[in-house]
């Protein structure tokens, strides 16, 4: 009997003192488990969304960018893209040749 | 069992340590600035447990008359009056586990005297990789696009 389970959360972490500030960060915890009567597993992801940033001027928020994965995000639409065009280009070409 | 116990330690140690607060590292003072290193975690365990049952045979092929479900009855349903024959000793235990964790390094936050300000850190051999992987897919698809132009 197995229950495998899986979850989001938005977590506060402990805040940070440095350079006479205060940073409040903020992580999102995805979790997937399961507890089975034979065995079990559980994996964890935990991924930096923001920072509060408290000083005496003021708040600001600041996003954490993950460019990597945006980057290869971008890149994998660029590869359907090309894929689509190819396609389209190739199915055209058949039609008009008919 | 001992070592069993031991392995359970170690993962729950693992699960321990990778909480929240790992996400963002200690501070450090570098030429003036305060950098605080900014990192995915992610960490994974799994573990299996089995036991073996008590082999017995009775001889013959008919289910009816297995005695696997209690061996130690006084007379075994056993076909053609064939006594049951369960082994000696009692059956295995056994069990297995794993676990792993991986950080990834996302940015830095760069506090300096007037600001604070994010700092991301790309991973250049990931993204090299993907680029050549495009780049060939990109040429493949050329190349069948001029191929089916080209055909007569």
């Amino acid at each position: 009997m197995s229950a495998i389970s899986t979850g989001t959360r938005i977590v506060a972490g402990t805040p940070i003192e440095a350079g006479g500030r205060r940073f409040l960060p903020s992580v999102m915890v995805t979790t997937l488990e399961n507890n089975a009567a034979g065995g079990i597993f559980q994996v964890r992801r935990m991924r930096p969304l923001s920072v509060v940033e408290e000083s005496a001027a003021g708040k600001r928020w600041h996003n954490i960018p993950d460019v990597t994965q945006n980057m290869l995000s971008q890149m994998a639409a660029a590869a359907l893209v090309v894929a689509g065009v190819g396609a389209l280009i190739l199915l055209l070409n058949r039609l008009i040749r008919k | 069992m001992d070592k069993f116990t031991s392995v359970m330690d170690q993962i729950a140690g693992v699960a321990d340590k990778a909480n929240v607060n790992m996400v963002f590292g200690e501070p450090k003072e570098v030429h003036g600035r305060v950098l605080i290193p900014v990192a995915e975690v992610s960490y994974g365990f799994g573990l299996g447990l089995g036991s073996a049952s008590v082999e017995c045979s009775c001889g013959c092929e008919d289910e009816a008359c297995n005695c696997d479900e209690d061996p130690s009855m006084e007379e075994p349903c056993c076909c053609d009056e064939e006594e049951c024959t369960c082994g000696d000793e009692e059956g295995g235990f056994g069990g297995g586990g794993g676990a792993g964790a991986r950080v990834r390094p996302l940015a830095y936050i760069d506090v300096g005297p007037e600001d604070a300000k994010i700092v991301p850190i790309q991973d250049e051999q990931k993204i090299a990789m993907m680029g050549i992987a495009l780049g060939m897919w990109c040429i493949g698809w050329i190349g069948l696009v001029l191929k089916s132009l080209l055909k007569k």
